[in-house]
């Protein structure tokens, strides 16, 4: 018999229990196993497909121009996908990436040609929030599923429910943080087939000292000839993606800048929607949708 | 700092086995011995036992394309809270559970001298634990049998850590009433011929 906890621990411990694994067994399962999974991703989904539906979700969204920002993860995804090691002499590697991203919370990210937008992930708190370039506000919590908007010049605060089968009725489409994000949208976008050409040289950003990735392809269709450019700037020390461009190069060389923008790791972020900027005088009402 | 990198490289596994095979193998070969333990210690008897890990596994393959956790951390706890499941399903069945007693009673030793019985084996002590809830066997084989801490049992089955500790408490005096009531395997055959 055992008095107490550590006692039973003990008897446990004594115990001659034969728990050895066929070798056989563990061969055959082996097999089955891999072979359902094929099959599994053989059927359609029905839910939560990972890649081109993440990606689809976010590029249709135009309400909140995640668009803008899609583009711009995408760039990250570059980045991650570049330092896979297909270059030779890569200084910063694919595992110092993930650690470096694998810490963040917060990410913001900036950009715009004309009018800068803004867009602030809580990969922990799974809180996304966009300021669109028109002043618009969309707070979304996926966590308490609330959503928050503020219109700018509106004296209320639109709050609805967030629908999780509704386009975005899931934190980013369904990643659940950083590095299921980038290998969503980098598994199905970058691959080599792609027809990528890379180079990696060394330069600064903004005083800093950073690795200059460049990805271009070479797009023809008759009578024109279109090559796309994407500069991803990555932090020597910090191992993070800072910024990035993306250019297109017509068929008359004129090149023309179609976005660009900037990754911050803030600490903290906005604790609510009047963190974000929304007037303190603006109250929060029930979504006239609903 | 070199543990840590390795972690994350293990914890983006998790993330590449939603698409791809082989990081789906890794995770089998590291698991496997791990989930067969759990259901050898849940269900006694190994060809039992080999079915439900089959079960567990062919269940994370179809499943893990839309599996949200990124850790190691948190594919083990899936697997765990499928194990749990599967083996729950199979003893809830009475007659499975009697199958269960009667193989655990037919490996029971009997007990020469009172030292020994002091101590009961793993056979009587099996059935003194097919007693309790299914719930409550999970928790005695996650932290006698796993040695799993506090915190991830509770992760698991998704309750608090302190309500986990008071459960514990009340588990472990009932699996003391039920060893003390649990027959050894002759008188057990003896009950089970006059049942019949």
């Amino acid at each position: 018999m055992f008095k107490d906890e550590t006692d039973l621990e003990k008897l446990v411990s004594r115990l001659n229990i034969d728990h050895e694994a066929s070798p056989l067994h563990r061969e055959k399962l082996r097999v089955k196993v891999l072979s359902a999974f094929d099959e599994a991703g053989r059927q359609p989904q029905k839910q939560n497909a990972p890649q081109g539906v993440i990606r689809r979700t976010i590029m249709r969204s135009s309400i909140t121009k995640l668009a803008a920002a899609a583009v711009i993860i995408v760039a990250i995804g570059l980045g991650m996908y570049v330092l896979t090691g297909s270059i030779d002499g890569a200084s910063i590697t694919l595992a110092q990436i993930r650690q470096a991203a694998g810490d963040i919370d917060w990410m913001q990210i900036v950009s715009g040609v004309k009018e800068a937008e803004s867009l602030w992930l809580s990969f922990g708190s799974k809180l996304e929030i966009v300021i669109g370039s028109d002043g618009k506000i969309v707070y979304s919590d996926f966590k308490t599923r609330k959503r928050f908007a503020w219109e700018p010049g509106g004296r209320d605060i639109h709050e609805s429910s967030i629908d999780e089968h509704h386009d975005r009725g899931q934190f980013l489409g369904g990643a659940s943080g950083p590095f299921g994000l980038l290998d969503s949208l980098f598994g199905s976008l970058l691959t080599a087939e792609k027809g990528y050409e890379i180079t990696k040289t060394l330069g600064s950003h903004q005083d800093r000292e950073v690795e200059v990735w460049v990805a271009r392809r070479t797009r023809e269709k008759p009578g024109s000839t279109r090559t796309e450019i994407t500069t991803v700037y990555i932090d020597i020390d910090k191992k993070l993606p800072v910024a990035f461009t993306e250019q297109v190069e017509e068929t008359d060389g004129k090149i023309r800048i179609e976005r660009s923008g900037e990754f911050r790791y803030p600490q903290n972020g906005p604790a609510d929607i009047y963190e974000a900027g929304a007037p303190k005088s603006a109250q929060i009402k029930p979504s006239p949708e609903l | 700092m070199a543990e840590f990198v390795e972690a994350r490289e293990d914890d983006y596994l998790v993330v590449r086995a939603r698409t791809q095979a082989d990081a789906l193998g890794r995770l089998y070969e590291r698991y496997y011995e791990p989930i067969f333990r759990f259901c050898v210690h849940r269900l006694f008897v190994k060809e039992i036992a080999e079915d439900v890990t089959s079960t567990v596994f062919l269940e994370v393959a179809r499943g893990i394309r839309s599996f949200e956790g990124e850790t190691l951390q948190d594919f083990r706890n899936w697997l765990y809270v499928i194990a749990s499941n599967q083996a729950n399903a199979y003893i809830r069945k009475t007659s499975r559970r009697r199958k269960l007693l009667a193989e655990a009673a037919r490996s029971m030793k009997a007990y020469r001298s009172s030292e020994e019985a002091s101590e009961p084996d793993w056979p009587r002590l099996y059935a003194a634990i097919l007693k309790l809830k299914p719930q409550h066997q999970t928790i005695v084989t996650l932290r006698f049998f796993e040695n799993l801490r506090y915190e991830q049992i509770a992760q698991i089955l998704n309750v608090k850590q302190a309500t986990l500790r008071v459960m514990l408490h009340r588990i472990l005096s009932k699996l003391r009433s039920h060893l003390n009531t649990v027959p050894d395997g002759e008188t057990w055959n003896v009950q089970r011929r006059n049942r019949s």
